[in-house]
């Protein structure tokens, strides 16, 4: 696996269940034995992997070896890290403070920080800026669409706009101005409505919310920038993991459609987990069916999705490096840690013909 | 508008089931196989009793609804069919009798509004605002509150009509399917009074019914989906006191003899490679299934079906679980004490 010569972040991406995870800390182990000082940021690792990444969830980078870092995101502690950071240059303590406690604020960063992909982004957006490393590699939560993931500034900064504020902090104004009581009643009969929802305590809280963070906004604003800034660079590189199933593949296409259409470097497939024996060929596989059926014809199902893929379009993207990364059953449930295990997939990574 | 009964004991003959597991399990392959087969009974059933009397209009005998409640739709490209929508439509392609929809969280806000403030074009104006939009986007567990409530509507008799015998839902994984059954609770805590606030509590009360709501986890047959699977169960156990079922997706099942036939192949191959993989395979997965078994009795295994296209692999499902569940009935029938 090659990656172009200023890259510095790579973005693994993909449904759950195709081995995002592992697979993005073996081309960590893989770069880091081939020189390069490399950072593997995981989301939520299996216990053998944590073990070999001597990584705890506790958001601490660890040394692994000479060149491997690895960390695994503590999301809630990020939130709070990224808020208090953003809020410092603006605000006193004692506000800091009222954020914090603010009933609301805390479910919302619960919710946030519970979601992963917003965290997951400015943790990414911290270690690069820091420049310490050669390679940074992300992990990102599973999703069907990885455009929650992509979006995830955005659901933020829509909501701490500033129209939105001056909406709560003028329902909780007395408005003598004409004017602007003219300006309102759009305003007055859709809180109105929300109030009879939920009742009267949620709009005291939101009002609340706002004016408490009203100064934080354009920080918030400017870190969300650069963030997305990180997501379209030219030293961005993602890379699509997926497995050898016809549902994940045609998922796969889908998701690396809408990446394209948004403008982000998709330059990796890879699919996960695809068995020795997928190299069968046509008389073999006739010879086994009519011997073993049942076993035939798993054989030839794998075979068969392999092909469907080789016929889509997919292979045929310009700038798109399609691998197979070749399925290691375990025997153990704790493997002696094994980096070496880790560079073995790396190296395993062969091109799709 | 109907005031609700806080009283559970009060029956309802409509069932629902909520389908949830680690991601990529094939949460949705279940759900939609398991409303299939519940399709096809209810249907066979109605063959049995009408042949001649006009159709019957009671919950006993209405359709089943198969929904999902991901943002974004994953039938829709998975059976490659139109978008679908809050209103359930019949899916002919697999049973005139299974329906299916869309069930976003925002939407069923949206609809329970229009329900419940009556001035659409009020509800509109709500909606359809950017600062409103933003709020639900982030607000914890508004959107959660909504398809529960959604969920939950017929034995409450508060929202629009859902006349449905069962409804089975293609729910979130794991953490958000979480978050999910305890929104109710949660949201009351914040919105302790007006209609939304009373709710909360009769959602939370026919969630946790065991007579009404059934939950069903998949999970295949390795490390990481059944660790997370036995934590769930647990958790549902000793938070919401509900037993879940469990599915095992994708179990390879070769007969043994059948290996031993590879060595007979002619023109002879390196049966050994293939045998060393798939045998391996096969042990790590027995192994995982028996660490299900030792703590659920009810394990229900389905095999590796190698069907390409979706409609054909929910149909074999379908059969499958059909087949399994006369199973079951038969051996219930046999262990009963009075069994002549």
């Amino acid at each position: 696996m090659k990656l172009k010569k200023n890259t510095q972040t790579l973005i693994f991406i993909g449904t759950g269940g195709v081995g995002k995870t592992t697979l993005s800390a073996a081309v960590g182990a893989g770069f880091a034995a081939e020189g390069k000082k490399v950072l593997v940021l995981t989301i939520d690792p299996s216990k053998r992997l944590a073990q070999t990444l001597k990584i705890e969830n506790n958001g601490l980078v660890n040394q692994v070896s000479d060149n491997l870092f690895a960390c695994t995101i503590n999301h809630e502690q990020a939130f709070i890290e990224f808020v208090v950071k953003a809020a410092k240059s603006s605000m006193d303590e004692s506000d800091i403070k009222k954020i914090l406690n603010n009933k609301l604020f805390k479910q919302l960063s619960t919710n946030l920080s519970g979601s992963q992909e917003f965290t997951s982004l400015i943790k990414l957006n911290e270690f690069v800026s820091q420049k310490v490393y050669d390679l940074v590699i992300l992990d990102t939560p599973p999703a069907h669409h990885t455009m929650n993931f992509l979006n995830a500034p955005e659901k933020i900064a829509q909501l701490f706009n500033e129209g939105v504020a001056q909406w709560f902090r003028e329902a909780d104004q007395k408005n003598t101005n004409l004017f602007k009581r003219v300006f309102n009643i759009g305003t007055q009969q859709v809180l109105a409505a929300l109030e009879k929802l939920t009742g009267a305590e949620f709009i005291k809280e939101l009002a609340l919310f706002f004016q408490a963070i009203q100064k934080w906004q354009a920080p918030l604003e400017r870190q969300i920038n650069d963030c997305h800034k990180l997501l379209i660079s030219q030293q961005t590189e993602f890379a699509l993991v997926t497995a050898l199933d016809p549902s994940r593949l045609k998922e796969a296409e889908k998701l690396s459609n809408e990446i394209v259409k948004q403008g982000y470097s998709l330059t990796h497939l890879i699919i996960n987990r695809v068995p020795e024996f997928i190299s069968l060929k046509v008389d073999e596989l006739k010879a086994i069916r009519s011997q073993a059926p049942t076993l035939g014809e798993y054989l030839n199902y794998h075979v068969q999705i392999l092909k469907q893929l080789e016929k889509t379009g997919h292979l045929a993207q310009k700038n798109l490096s399609v691998y197979k990364a070749t399925e290691v059953i375990h025997n153990q449930n704790y493997a002696e840690s094994n980096l070496q295990e880790l560079q073995q997939v790396f190296k395993s990574l062969s091109p799709l013909s | 508008m109907k005031k609700s009964s806080l009283d559970t004991t009060r029956k309802t003959f409509q069932k629902i089931h909520l389908v949830s597991g680690k991601g990529g399990v094939g949460k949705s392959f279940l759900a939609a196989s398991l409303a299939l087969q519940k399709a096809q009974s209810l249907a066979e059933n109605l063959a049995r009793l009408n042949s001649n009397s006009t159709s019957s209009n009671t919950t006993q005998n209405a359709p089943i609804l198969l929904a999902e409640m991901i943002d974004q739709s994953f039938y829709a490209d998975y059976f490659e069919t139109e978008p679908l929508k809050l209103i359930g439509r019949p899916f002919d392609k697999l049973n005139s009798y299974l329906y299916m929809a869309h069930w976003t969280g925002a939407e069923c806000l949206k609809e329970y509004a229009k329900y419940l403030l009556k001035i659409d074009s009020l509800v509109t104006l709500f909606f359809e605002n950017p600062v409103s939009k933003a709020l639900i986007e982030v607000s914890p567990g508004l959107q959660e509150l909504a398809l529960l409530g959604k969920a939950t509507s017929l034995p409450r008799a508060h929202g629009p009509p859902l006349n449905y015998s069962e409804i089975v839902f293609d729910s979130f994984a794991t953490g958000h399917f979480l978050t999910l059954l305890r929104s109710p609770k949660a949201l009351g805590e914040v919105i302790q009074f007006g209609p939304m606030g009373e709710q909360t509590r009769d959602i939370h009360n026919w969630i946790t019914q065991k007579d009404f709501c059934e939950i069903h986890l998949v999970t295949l047959p390795e490390e990481l989906p059944v660790t997370e699977t036995l934590e769930l169960a647990d958790t549902l156990q000793t938070e919401f006191g509900l037993t879940p079922n469990i599915y095992v997706n994708k179990v390879i099942q070769v007969p043994e003899v059948e290996f031993h036939k590879l060595s007979q192949v002619q023109p002879p191959l390196n049966h050994q490679l293939i045998k060393n993989h798939l045998q391996q395979q096969i042990l790590q997965q027995q192994k995982w299934i028996q660490v299900l078994k030792q703590k659920y009795k009810t394990v229900v295994e389905l095999p590796l079906f190698t069907q390409l296209q979706a409609i054909e692999l929910v149909q074999e499902a379908a059969k499958k679980l059909q087949e399994l569940h006369q199973q079951q009935h038969l051996q219930n029938q046999n262990s009963r004490p009075d069994h002549s």
